[in-house]
This record gives C-alpha cells, structure tokens and sequence, in this order.
C-alpha cells in the first residue's frame, strides 16, 4: 500500500468521495463539491465561449479585415440588452437567430439521418426471420404512434406488437446504461484503490 | 414589429439551412456556412449571458441565503471565476488550469455519472416487477443485455453474448427505428411551427 503524494490525486479523491457520499444521504461535503464542481464546469464553458469569439470573431475581425463578423459580434453583445428593461427587446433578434440556426439544422439533419436513412435501411428482402422482425417491428411502432384512426381489429393486434418491440429497445436501452454506469464507478473506485489508496494496480 | 422582425429572421435563417442542404449551389452553400459560423460566435456570447445569471443568483445566495449557503454559493462563484479568469488569461493547455481541470472537473463528471447507478438501481427494482406483458418483456431484454456483456453471463450460459448480440441488432434495431422515424417527423413538425412563427415562446416575455 503507497498513498499518493499527488495533490491533485488527493483533491481528485476528496471531490470523488464527496459526490459518492450522496449514496448515503444529502451532507455538507457533497453539497460543496457539487458547487465546485458547478462552478469549474461553468467556468469551463465560459473559457471555451471566449475562445470562440477570439478565434472565429474577433481574431479573423482584425487580423484579416473581415467587417462581416461584425454582425454576430453586434447580435451578441444585444443579448446584454436584457438586463434593460426598455431596450431588452432587443435581445429577440440572436436569439431568433440561434432558433433559427438551430432549427434549420435540426431540419436537414433529420431529414437525412432520421427519416430517408433509416427507410432506406428498413427496405429489406423479406427471407429470413431477422428481417421480418425488423422490416414488422418498425411498422409496428409506428403504428403505435399514429393516432389518426382508434387502435381496434387488425390495427390493435399490430401496435400491440409494435408496443412489445419498443418494451424490448427500452429493456436493451436500460440495460446498456446500467452496464455504462457501473463501468464508470467501477473506474472511479479504481481510482481510489489504486491511484489514490495504492492498495491495488 | 417587435415581434415580427425577430420571427422573419428566423424564419430567413431556418430556411437558409434547410435549402442549403437540399440544393448544390456554391452561394447558398457559402451562406449558409457563414450564418453557422455567425451562430457560434452569438451563442458563445450566450455563455457570458448565463454566466451573469449564475453570479446573480448565487451573490444573492452569499448575502440572503440560510445556513452554509454562503459557503456553497461563495464555492461556486470562486471555482467559476477563478477557472475562467485562468484559462481567459493563460489558455486552457496552461499547466494550471489543466491540473484544476482534471482534479475537480474529470472526476466531478465521472462520478456525478456513476453516482446515477444507484438511483438506476432503485428504479430497477420499480420497473421491473413484473405486473404485465411490457414489463416482463422490459425485465428479461434488460437482463440478457446485461448478462451478455459481462464475462459471468457467459459462464452462467455460453449462447448469452450471442443473444445479446441478437437483442441489439434484430428486435432492438426495429425498436429504435421505429422510435426515430416517429420522433423525426414530429421534430420536423415541430421545427416548421417555429420558422412559420407559429410557436413563439421562445421570444419570451420581454416587452412587447
């Protein structure tokens, strides 16, 4: 057994305990190492926005004379207008930007990714029982979700399958997140067995 | 116009995206590029935004707040300003701040993610009672899942893996598309409402 003299092992540790001492109940230690942790990650986030603007705004603004960055350099500081009640309307426009962007891209994305990729990907010949199950399966679900017309007769015995399939995604699902999470506090008790503790390799 | 200007550039720039995608043009392509550029740079701004609001919160946690609030809240804001006054000043590659990176924020995440185990082990012990045909069927894909993919599942039954396997790629995989396709359609549906200026929430409450 060698204990770590490292002192960021040490408060890597101390703020690793912290959160795992959750598991018991809500206490001073946990609550402080949440905060901090909030706080780093903020200021992170913070550090990774400046270095957006320098790098793509006001960098390329001055160093090779691109006025155009002008614009989003202007919609971002009109942002700040909300904390001026008489001008915060302003502050609609990048935000009708961002929506804008946001949902164009979600658009096209979906389009291809979500709707024309996997229809393409379920368009299979019917001769074996895995493609059966895949080519049924998808319609089935989406039956489930199509509430235009009442769920009796024929359309109830194929959204009834199509439920049965979704229960199986969600059972994989959920066992693939227990499987992902015990990985990672099987790494963190690893961390403190080994490089903290040093009771193990 | 208060409202309209906001929706009309939104409805402009949403259409720009879309259209881009589906046409070869070199201009749309380069304006639409553009505009995406533009978009980075405003929501970064957007990140000095919500900062503003933490340090309001929590500097009127620090002066009204009960018990160790000041504590926490003064813990937050030191780690937030601090970390950001650091890495603004320094850079994030700078020794300093990769240490306070991967001594608070590394580990914060990690275990912040494995603590949710346990609470996915309580809601285990809900979903999987078996009262019904759904949560039966829940309960048996979880647990083949699971045994499929760790060495004791295959000690237990040799074909464990390959049912796994099977469950992933076959019943799981129509499952999946299923939910996709459906949950694309009504995201695009969605997404149509809001350049059409039909959902405008998102223009809050601001004046009018």
């Amino acid at each position: 057994m060698q204990i770590s003299t490292d002192l960021g092992v040490w408060i890597a540790a101390i703020a690793t305990i912290g959160i795992l001492s959750f598991a018991f109940k809500d206490n001073p230690l946990y609550r402080l190492v949440e905060n901090v942790y909030v706080g780093v990650s903020a200021g992170h986030a913070l550090v990774l926005g400046w270095i957006n603007i320098r790098d793509q705004g006001i960098g390329p603004l001055i160093d090779d004379g691109d006025w155009s960055l002008l614009v989003p350099i202007a919609l971002g500081i009109l942002l700040y207008t909300r904390f001026f009640k008489k001008i915060s309307w302003l502050s609609r426009f990048p935000l009708a930007m961002l929506v804008g962007i946001g949902t164009g891209l979600a658009i096209r994305g979906t389009i291809g990714s979500q709707i024309v990729n996997q229809i393409k990907s379920t368009i299979l010949p019917l001769n074996s029982i895995n493609n059966a199950i895949i080519i049924f399966g998808t319609l089935g679900v989406l039956i489930y979700f199509f509430f235009s017309r009442e769920h009796t007769g024929p359309l109830k015995h194929v959204s009834t399958f199509g439920r049965c399939i979704m229960m199986v995604s969600f059972g994989a699902a959920f066992g693939s997140t227990v499987m992902g999470r015990m990985a990672l506090l099987i790494n963190r008790l690893h961390f403190l067995y080994a490089n903290w503790l040093g009771i193990i390799r | 116009m208060r409202q309209e200007l906001p929706m009309i550039l939104a409805f402009i720039v949403g259409i720009l995206m879309i259209v881009s995608f589906f046409f070869t043009s070199e201009t749309l392509g380069e304006a639409a590029r553009t505009v995406e550029n533009w978009g980075v740079i405003v929501a970064a701004f957007a990140l000095g935004l919500a900062s503003i609001n933490l340090i309001q919160i929590h500097a009127k946690k620090i002066t009204r707040g009960k018990g160790l609030d000041w504590l926490y809240s003064g813990a937050l804001l030191f780690s937030m300003i601090g970390m950001a006054v650091l890495g603004i000043a320094k850079g994030p590659t700078h020794p300093t701040y990769q240490f306070w990176f991967d001594a608070l924020f590394v580990p914060g995440q990690a275990t912040v993610y494995a603590m949710t185990g346990f609470f996915i082990a309580s809601a285990a012990y809900r979903a999987f009672r078996i009262r019904n045909l759904d949560s039966a069927i829940l309960l048996v894909s979880a647990a083949i899942l699971m045994l499929a993919n760790v060495p004791v599942g295959e000690k237990i039954w040799s074909q464990f893996p390959a049912m796994g396997e099977w469950l992933m790629n076959v019943p799981n995989l129509a499952g999946q598309r299923g939910m996709l396709i459906g949950a694309g359609i009504g995201g695009i549906a969605s997404g149509i409402r809001v350049l059409l200026g039909i959902e405008r929430t998102y223009l809050g409450g601001s004046g009018s």
